[in-house]
């Protein structure tokens, strides 16, 4: 957890000219503060020692008025442009993070979950914002301003001056020595409160499961456990991570004491004047003011920061798209494929060959790992051992070497659960071939047996959407149709028949046959053996266990 | 609101207290500049340094007290408002099972339950983040006020004018002027375009539609952008109008310092005290605007779970005497679940202890509605009668369910399968285990029962998942079994073993499976036809 990241820059093009906008109104703001206190001064001074009237200090009462209203303008500015800035930095980096997410296709998801890669795109980034909005323009607050009223204590009163260089250096110090403690227990803490919150939603999705098992009331008690040992450990890195706050407090508040006192004592030795000593009364905090804001946004910004790491995981993930490009496939042979998943047994898939005219039917029992094979031909897994070949009219190629996004546009798919974008039936459909007409459309739909009248508003019912009012069912015909659509060399289709009964089998082999005349590739995975009629190729994922 | 404020009721006494801490670590800081004033002021008379001992011990005082007292603060007021958060995610989650399942079933679909937790976590920025700041610069303000009164009452009484202006219209002009409304909203239309992103990455990858993602997630982004750029101009407003408002009163403090002096109201050492003193009692209210510009946001997360927090003392409070039943006998008569766009013949059936009844029927032809009436989820016309007793509340004990979209909970599998009976050995487990055929599979893992069904159940395939409930229903021992489509994404030779070790496992007992496949146990086959399909 470094303060600035240069992985930040690069992937934030918004942030550079933000530096540079925040250091000129840093030192803008540092010279309005040492004017205001100036002129603060000398009018108290006058005021006092030469008993002068308001009407007589005019011309500094007028330009203490300018000065307030110079600081007015500078903290709309510094705000304003603070915050746009922040809002345009997180929608960089978000917009970078999914382009290289839908480009790594099932990696981040597999890795973090649908939830928490959502969780960590959204909520993740715009926790950033303390930190571009606040912390950010601070740091480089923090690294001007106390230099410049320090020396400019200095040149006032060399005595306050050593004062002031001798506190500086213990405030980073400090700062280092606790942060380095409480970096850590912050990572804890934003771990344990992840916990919480899957927690609390894991226990929301499943209501209907655990009412409908009597054990809903019995969650209260939990959650009442878990919280309060939430509290618990929270609260002992919190006392630890304020103690660094405290130091701060203490270190800067201690040394306007001292001032205070020192400038006292040397004024009844008559060896500096009042107007020097009100000055530098008024002058002091703000040498340490800074660098405190810098300690209290750093804690804002920690929480935010944790989710640094694990967004640059996915940024900095190389692109390979270099591939071999490919011509017509005529078969596709895999020797023998084992692919090796954390925390569950290893899936081996015996080797096998899909070659054109037929279709090769993958069977097994469920967990057998079927749908891995297809998620390799996808790309969207890479095999630990075993070696996937495609053969083309230009010799063999190996199934690592080809340009996958290229492979991927000839190859269509029916997924085991299948996923819509928001759209409408007709414009989820286009996407597997954009110039198919209407009347195309309603034919692929009747194909897998799904009536154009039985969708509530035909070609244009809503999809993906909290409306939509479709079966799971009927949502399976649409993907399967989808896949039929697309104009491909290779077609997988796992299973095909799951939840829908009215699409037979008979009717899925005749279709797959018509695909498979026409030159297409054909990768069924079923565990129903009644689909192995009129298949020429069989690899049977039982046999190897 | 209200009923924000009753979940306070155990902790206000802490945060209240805290809020005392925070305020008076500010007052710390208007001691410590009082007291240098002061003693620079008296010093340049060239005083015995006598008269200056009790200033030199008060700045000192000060100037420890201010960190130290800022240190408790914060321990006592995130302490009580973690406890606060606690009790709001209890009243939560018991009011939304409360509400189960009409309410329910709406908001398990899309981002619903997750801006509930959004919302449960921002309103805890409501104390810590909006109040205390504010309730400390009051604090502060009153007491750096006083001293000003009792030197000069007329300074007093003018800047008391300024700052009462300051610490309510600044906090107003922060939270209430152009507020952006809708930017939660947008967030939420953010996040479920982002939740597309990942639920259908792979199928954007093939069928080309990433493009679209990318535009739909952009426009979510500008909306907050807009929106936020709306509310930093609110922001910067507020800031300026502090400084500004800090003029005045600085201007004011040094006019009536110097009138003072001169008309001999005020004592000369006095002056820089009068005249210095706004710049520290206005220093709470520099945090405001930050904070108050998430009031909008926050109050409308309060107003998002009003729902959630009302006590309705009207549902649940009757408490219903549970039958007892051993065995069941479930007579439908005319049954018709009430679904639009359907129009199935009602059934009337009964089925008895021992018995089992398949359900069967097109996708969409109202099989999971009929299940869901017996359930209490649909409503239905006819009647359903428990033993001939109109079928009740009193009757949901009696059935064990196997819903269609039955939930994983992201832990160990032991704990899954143990949510059909909490006390269950591992040797009841390997049990049930072994009629569904994943007892080999357990054992072979590594953390054998200890396995976590990964975020959303990930690890395991779609059978292995089913059959892990399956397992976990076999456990109840309920008089009624209920079995929504329990062969899915499993093999055909696999559904003949299971369902046949479940037919006699559940040989005693009324039992309903609705299912698409044909089932080769002994049974009662009702096929239901919508016919508008």
């Amino acid at each position: 957890m470094r303060p600035i990241d240069p992985r930040l820059l690069r992937y934030s093009r918004s942030s550079r000219g933000f530096i540079f906008t925040t250091v000129v109104l840093a030192v803008l703001s540092a010279a309005a503060t040492i004017a205001q206190a100036w002129l603060l001064a000398s009018v108290i001074t006058r005021f006092f020692t030469s008993q002068q009237s308001f009407s007589e200090n005019k011309n500094a009462i007028i330009y203490l008025a300018l000065v307030f209203a110079l600081r007015a303008i500078l903290a709309f500015a510094i705000d304003r442009i603070s915050a746009s800035a922040s809002s345009r930095m997180r929608n960089e980096l978000r917009r970078h993070v999914v382009v290289k997410t839908l480009d790594s296709g099932a990696r981040d998801v597999q890795e973090l979950g649908t939830a928490g890669l959502s969780v960590l795109i959204t909520k993740g980034i715009s926790d950033l914002d303390g930190y571009f909005s606040k912390f950010l323009p601070q740091l480089f607050i923090a690294s001007i301003v106390p230099a410049a009223v320090g020396i400019t204590i200095a040149t006032q009163d060399w005595q306050a001056g050593l004062i002031v260089l001798a506190t500086i250096p213990l405030i980073p110090i400090f700062g280092i020595l606790i942060g380095r403690f409480t970096a850590s227990a912050t990572e804890k803490k934003w771990r344990s409160l992840g916990i919480l919150s899957t927690y609390f939603l894991d226990l929301l999705s499943g209501l209907t499961t655990l009412k409908v098992y009597g054990r809903h009331k019995i969650q209260s008690t939990k959650l009442k456990e878990v919280g309060d040992a939430y509290r618990k450990e929270t609260m002992g890195v919190l006392r630890v991570s304020f103690l660094s706050s405290l130091a701060l407090e203490l270190v800067a508040t201690l040394s306007v004491a001292l001032l205070a006192v020192s400038i006292g004592l040397r004024l009844v030795d008559g060896n500096i004047g009042l107007q020097t000593g009100l000055f530098i009364l008024v002058i002091a905090p703000e040498v340490y003011w800074p660098i405190r804001q810098v300690a209290g946004y750093f804690h804002a910004a920690a929480d935010g920061l944790v989710a640094f790491e694990k967004l640059f995981a996915i940024l900095d993930r190389p692109v390979v798209n270099v591939g071999r490009k490919i011509e017509k496939i005529s078969a596709i042979t895999w020797s023998e494929i084992s692919v090796e998943y954390p925390d569950r047994t290893a899936v081996h898939i015996p080797s096998g060959q899909i070659s054109a005219g037929s279709i090769h039917v993958l069977v097994g029992p469920s967990g057998s790992g079927k749908s891995t094979l297809a998620n390799i031909l996808l790309g969207f897994i890479k095999p630990t051992s075993g070696e996937v070949i495609l053969s083309t009219v230009n010799g063999d190629i190996s199934h690592g070497e080809v340009n996958i996004e290229e492979l991927r546009n000839q190859i269509s798919w029916l997924p085991q659960e299948p996923k819509f974008p928001i759209g409408t039936v007709a414009q989820i459909l286009r996407h597997a071939k954009p110039e198919a007409t209407d009347f195309e459309l309603i034919e692929v739909l009747a194909k897998v047996h799904l009536d154009i009248v039985d969708l509530p508003s035909g070609l244009r019912t809503p999809l993906g959407t909290l409306k939509q009012p479709l079966s799971i069912g009927q949502l399976r015909k649409i993907a399967l149709a989808r896949a039929l659509l697309k104009d491909c060399q290779l077609l997988i289709l796992d299973e095909p028949t799951a939840s829908v009964d009215d699409v037979s089998e008979s009717v899925i082999s005749q279709i797959l046959e018509e695909k498979a005349k026409a030159g297409v590739l054909v990768l069924l995975i079923t565990h129903r053996l009644q689909m192995l009629s009129g298949a020429s190729n069989v690899t049977d994922m039982a046999k190897l266990k | 609101m209200r009923n924000l404020i009753t979940l306070l009721k155990p902790n206000w006494k802490q945060l209240a207290f805290g809020g005392l801490l925070g305020g008076l670590s500010l007052g710390a800081a208007v001691g410590l500049l009082a007291a240098s004033a002061w003693l620079i002021s008296m010093a340049s008379t060239r005083p015995p340094i006598l008269v200056l001992e009790v200033a030199i011990v008060a700045v000192r005082f000060f100037g420890l007290s201010r960190g130290t007292l800022k240190y408790a603060a914060r321990i006592t007021e995130h302490d009580a408002a973690l406890k606060i958060q606690t009790s709001l995610r209890i009243k939560v989650y018991e009011e939304i099972s409360k509400f189960m399942p009409a309410t329910f079933v709406k908001l398990s679909r899309g981002n619903l339950l997750s801006q509930i937790i959004n919302d449960v976590e921002l309103v805890q920025d409501l104390w810590l983040r909006v109040f205390m700041p504010w309730l400390n610069a009051l604090i502060a303000g009153v007491s750096g006020l006083g001293i000003i009164y009792y030197l000069l009452p007329s300074a007093g009484n003018a800047l008391s004018l300024i700052f009462l202006a300051a610490i309510f219209l600044i906090p107003i002009l922060a939270s209430v002027i152009s507020t952006p409304q809708n930017e939660r909203e947008h967030e939420g239309e953010l996040f479920s375009q982002i939740m597309q992103v990942a639920e259908s990455a792979n199928e954007a990858l093939i069928f080309n539609f990433k493009d679209d993602l990318l535009i739909e997630m952009e426009i979510a982004q500008d909306a907050i952008a807009i929106a936020q750029e709306k509310s930093a101009k609110r922001v910067g407003y507020a800031s300026a109008m502090h400084i500004l408002l800090l003029g005045v009163a600085s201007l004011t403090a040094l006019y009536l310092a110097a009138k003072g002096y001169l008309d001999q109201e005020l004592a000369g050492v006095n002056v820089a005290v009068i005249a210095l003193l706004p710049l520290v009692i206005f220093e709470g209210i520099s945090t405001l605007p930050a904070a108050f510009a998430q009031l909008s946001k926050i109050l409308e997360a309060a107003r998002n779970l009003e729902p959630y927090l009302e006590n309705n003392s009207s549902q649940n409070t009757e408490v219903v005497s549970k039958s007892l039943a051993q065995e069941v006998t479930i007579d439908f008569h005319d049954v018709n679940p009430v679904i639009p766009d359907a129009n199935c013949a009602p059934l009337t059936t009964t089925i008895r202890p021992g018995e089992t009844l398949i359900i069967m029927g097109k996708s969409g032809s109202g099989k999971s509605s009929l299940i869901n009436s017996l359930l209490g989820f649909t409503p239905f016309t006819g009647h359903i009668a428990i033993n001939n007793e109109e079928l009740g509340p009193k009757h949901e004990d009696l059935f064990s369910t196997l819903l269609q979209d039955d939930y994983l909970f992201a832990t160990s599998i032991r704990e899954n399968i143990r949510i059909g009976k909490p006390d269950a050995t591992d040797i009841e487990i390997e049990k049930v285990l072994e009629i569904v055929e994943l007892a080999e599979l357990v054992k072979q893992l590594p953390q054998g029962l200890d396995t976590h069904v990964g975020p959303l159940g990930y690890n395991f395939s779609g059978g292995e998942k089913q059959r892990i409930k399956l397992a976990r229903l076999l456990l109840r021992n309920t008089p009624v079994f209920i079995l929504d489509e329990p062969f899915e994404f499993l093999d055909a030779s696999q559904v003949a073993r299971i369902s046949k070790r479940i037919a006699g496992a559940l040989a005693e007992k009324t039992v309903i499976i609705v299912s698409h496949l044909e089932l080769d146990i002994p049974a009662k086959v009702i096929t239901l036809v919508n016919s508008l399909n």
